[in-house]
């Protein structure tokens, strides 16, 4: 074997051996989700809170358009077609997975071992692949961008100051959906409706 | 024509193998050629116009309408554009199988094989015996078969040619699968995107046997196809959903992959895949005839190798066409009677086009 093979080989080898860590337990996906966790698989929405004078019911208001986002089964329910894999089907898709990647590896260094024409040539064009895929993925995962706006934490506004103190804020209200719009819109009536008042 | 001697010792030998091996090509190729250089010529310019325009005007419908515009084109284009892809198939098969035997063979094994299950697993996810995760298994499997089919075919056309090496098919293809166990569901997806788009690799390769002073002017108007596609997603990304919840109206966001990438815009999505759905039909209905001059009198079939040369099957190619052509108008009476029935079924049996596509796509590159 020349030793530019050789040499092409051991690389192949390190790339295929270096992300292996058989050692380590694989996550626990059953754990509960943080509080300070990004929740991207949840649509997002603009919100506010509008005093009304003269309302009488609290009125919680949703764009149908909103309605339209949110997912109508869990993953993994008979009839859901998401790009989420089901659990039971998870362990199997992992092992053909990583099956299929190893022959992949396995065949891609028989092609450029046993290639007879410009063996240099692709083995740089290998190389240079690999590097600029491993740049690209660093760059994706370490840049400073700022992600897409439905995978980046939402900014609360004034939303915070509803309740400074720490306390919930409760009561009820009456949710209805609206046709035009974007927004979530909380009507509070200005004041607290007496009985002898008109509205 | 040049021969070898006025090109040079340098060259002759590869215009010796070309000649050698174009030849069975050639007698395939030669008929519409003529037909083709019979038909009046058009400026290259006027064609990138006409392309450019129709791209701009399938965009703009797509985005203004795109719920529309699916059903009026899969209802108009879905079966012709069907019969005209039969036609242009037979056009391409040679007289003479020759070399290319075995990769027929395989080609049509596949075609055949993996359209008949495909139909299965559709009957019985419609069924609702499978859970969803036999239903995974199964896609997975299906779209593993159909990635090791592609890289075998691949691997075989190179075999075919001493100047093509196409053995990265076989580590390709593996990794491929491998990304397919992981999230089966997106190469279904990326197959119902990626398809439209194998009718403009078709165009390019008519237009550079048979008309070969448009091709600049093609792929000038083909650069605008990403900014269409631009312009299109930074119209739609923040759309609201398409409004409806009828049979036809959630057939067509599922096709588009809605149930899939619920974070995407359906609006988004389905506009994208009718936008590229049109051209794809307006390839293959106007631009290729046009291009291999089959369009003025496609329902000649003389021109086709099959049905004029020795050796070929005239009575059984004519009867293939004329039952294609009836099988037009029965999918418009259906599309009449239920249009989200044959809507369904009609996109189940297209997977046979669908893999068809693939061998005579290798043969012409």
């Amino acid at each position: 074997m020349k030793p530019l093979h050789l040499w092409a080989a051991a690389l192949l080898l390190l790339l295929a051996v270096s992300p292996a860590l058989a050692d380590v337990a694989p996550p626990d996906n059953k754990k509960a989700q943080k509080p300070d966790a990004i929740r991207t698989d949840l649509p997002f929405s603009h919100m506010t809170i509008l005093p009304v004078p003269g309302l009488r019911e609290a009125r919680l208001q949703v764009p149908r358009a909103l309605l339209g986002k949110l997912p109508a089964a869990p993953a993994g329910v008979a009839g859901s077609v998401d790009g989420a894999r089901p659990d039971a089907f998870k362990t199997v898709s992992t092992v053909v997975a990583g099956l299929f990647l190893s022959l992949s590896i396995v065949l891609a260094g028989l092609v450029l071992v046993r290639s007879r024409r410009r063996v240099a040539g692709r083995a740089v064009a290998a190389v240079l692949v690999c590097v600029v895929t491993a740049a690209a993925a660093a760059v994706a995962a370490y840049a400073n961008a700022a992600p897409p706006v439905g995978w980046r934490a939402q900014d609360p506004g004034d939303l915070l100051k509803i309740a400074p103190d720490g306390r919930a804020r409760e009561g009820h209200v009456r949710v209805e959906v609206v046709e035009e719009g974007y927004d979530i819109i909380l009507l509070v009536p200005e004041k607290k409706w007496k009985g002898d008042e008109e509205e | 024509m040049q021969s070898a001697a006025d090109i040079g010792p340098g060259r002759a030998r590869g215009a010796t193998l070309t000649e050698a091996r174009g030849a069975e090509a050639t007698a395939t190729w030669g008929a519409e050629a003529m037909t083709a250089r019979g038909v009046a010529a058009s400026p290259p310019a006027s064609f990138a116009l006409v392309c450019a325009c129709v791209l701009a005007a399938s965009a703009a419908l797509a985005g203004w309408a795109p719920l529309g515009l699916s059903v009026a084109t899969v209802f108009l284009f879905a079966g012709p554009h069907n019969w005209v892809e039969l036609r242009y198939f037979i056009t391409r098969l040679p007289t003479r199988l020759g070399r290319s035997r075995d990769f027929f063979a395989v080609a049509a094994a596949g075609v055949v094989t993996l359209t008949a299950s495909y139909g299965a697993l559709a009957l019985v996810a419609n069924s609702g015996a499978w859970g969803v995760d036999e239903w995974y298994a199964a896609s997975a499997v299906w779209n593993s078969l159909l990635v090791a089919w592609v890289a075998a075919l691949v691997v075989m056309r190179g075999r075919l040619s001493p100047r093509r090496d196409w053995a990265w098919a076989l580590p390709a293809g593996s990794a491929l699968i491998a990304l397919n166990w992981l999230a089966p569901q997106m190469l279904g997806l990326s197959l119902v995107y990626l398809h439209p788009l194998v009718a403009l690799w078709f165009l390019d390769r008519q237009l550079k046997r048979t008309r070969r002073e448009w091709r600049r002017a093609y792929h000038a108007a083909l650069a605008l196809l990403p900014l269409a596609l631009g312009l299109l997603w930074w119209r739609l990304s923040s759309a609201p959903p398409l409004p409806g919840d009828d049979a036809i109206t959630l057939r067509i966001v599922q096709h588009a992959g809605a149930g899939i990438l619920p974070n995407v815009s359906s609006h988004l999505l389905v506009s994208t895949h009718v936008f590229l759905e049109t051209l794809h039909y307006g390839v293959w209905l106007v631009a290729i005839p046009l291009a291999a001059g089959t369009w003025f009198a496609p329902w000649r079939f003389r021109p086709i190798p099959l049905v004029r040369r020795e050796g070929g099957w005239p009575r059984t190619i004519r009867t293939l066409l004329v039952a294609g052509a009836a099988a037009v108008v029965a999918l418009w009476l259906c599309f009449l009677a239920d249009y989200p029935t044959t809507r369904d079924v009609y996109f189940t049996v297209a997977m046979a086009h669908v893999l068809a596509e693939v061998p005579f796509l290798l043969r012409m590159i």
